[in-house]
Parts: structure tokens; sequence; C-alpha cells
């Protein structure tokens, strides 16, 4: 069965930056990140970059705990690097938020993640997980 | 190879940020990690990405990274080893 967002994000509405699963596959996953015009997590009408971030850094958590539903693993981030924060988001948008994995050595991965709406770039940057083995629950 | 190993000396400073240490301070054979750099985890990925970004050869896993990372005279012939049968040259 596949977990659910609550499952995946330890985050709690509305510091959680990820709405919807947009697509998952083997080395990259889409997320959305919707923002009404009342969206609570606005901060005079637009989302800033560094929130952005945050939600590019939980669709990762959420793409790794998609890519380990089978056996299920935890992870922290543990370098952020060529993050390049470019634009807020405002109201109305819909925030594509993509992650794809590029590296892994051991237990280290490295993801490459972008947020976009359209084609504006809101924020890129390379994300270093550490994943570390949970029990199923 | 010794034109490889200067390159990939430089690398290594360039890409995992070791400020002031110069390159004919790194020994051929001296081990990258658990020695002298006070490398970590951290900059095996990056190393590995370094790798793959400056001379197109992928470390495949964990295992291969230990072994190919053990100095640059390893990294090195790793490097040569996985050109040569790509059917590339340094």
């Amino acid at each position: 069965m596949t977990p659910t967002l609550e499952q995946l994000i330890a985050h709690r509405p509305p510091f959680r930056f990820v709405d919807r699963v947009d697509a998952c596959g083997d080395d990259r996953g889409s997320f959305l990140l919707t923002l009404a015009t009342d969206d609570p997590r606005l901060q005079d009408g637009v989302l800033p970059p560094l929130l952005v971030l945050e939600g590019l850094l939980q669709a990762t958590a959420a793409y790794s705990g998609l890519q380990g539903a089978r056996q299920p693993e935890s992870g922290m981030v543990v370098q952020l690097d060529n993050v390049v924060l470019v634009a807020a988001a405002h109201a109305g948008d819909t925030v594509h938020l993509t992650v794809s994995r590029t590296h892994a050595l051991g237990p280290l991965v490295r993801f490459h993640a972008a947020a976009r709406v359209g084609d504006r770039l809101l924020v890129e940057g390379e994300l270093s997980v550490a994943r570390s083995p949970r029990a199923a629950q | 190879m010794d034109e490889l190993k200067e390159r990939l000396k430089k690398v290594i400073i360039q890409e995992l940020h070791l400020d002031g240490v110069a390159p004919e301070s790194i020994s051929d054979s001296a081990p990258l990690f658990g020695g002298g750099l006070s490398l970590d985890s951290l900059d095996a990925l990056q190393l590995a990405v370094a790798v793959e970004e400056h001379f197109g050869v992928r470390v495949a896993d964990e295992s291969e990274g230990k072994a190919a990372f053990a100095s640059v005279d390893a990294l090195a012939s790793y490097i040569t080893a996985r050109q040569k049968s790509a059917g590339k040259s340094p």
C-alpha cells in the first residue's frame, strides 16, 4: 500500500509545503504545492524562496520514503550545495517540486531538486541525504 | 598517469574546498580518507560526483568507492581502467 504524505513527511499543516504527489519514478519524483489566495502559508501574498526550499526538502523526504516503500527508511539532510533562491511563489500558483536522484554512495544520496511555476524557476539546488533503515510501521 | 594524478589532486582540492592545501602536499600513495586531509563520508560522495563530472567515470557503489578512493594512485588507476573499458582516453 502506498504511504500517504502524512506518513512520509513529519511536518503538519501549515508547516507542510508539499500538497500532492504528481509522479514518482525510479530516479525522479514530482510533487505539487498549490497556493490558494487565502492560503495560511503565504506571507503578504507570497511564499518566500526559503520556504519554497523547505518544500523541496520535504519533497525529497517524500520521494525517499516512496522509494523505500518496500523497506521503509528514514533520512536526514546533511548538506546543501549550489542552492539558488531565485523567486517567491505567489497566491494562485501551483509549484512543481521535482527531485532527481543523481548519485549514491553507501548511505549517502545526492539529489538535484528544483521548484518551478510553469517554466519559471523559483529555487534549485543539490541536497545530500544520509539514509538509515527503520523498522516497518 | 602523472598528469592525471596532478589533475586529480587539483580536482580534490577544488571540489572538497581544501583551502590552503597545495597539490604537491598530497602524496600519491597516502590514504585520502582517515589521513591528513581529514575527509569524511560527505567528502566521499562529493568526490564521486566530481570524478563523474571531471572524468566521465561513475563510481558504481560503496565497495568500488572504497577501493577507488584509497589514494590518488588508486583513483588514477580506477579512472584509467574505467575509461579504457569505456573506450575513452583520460
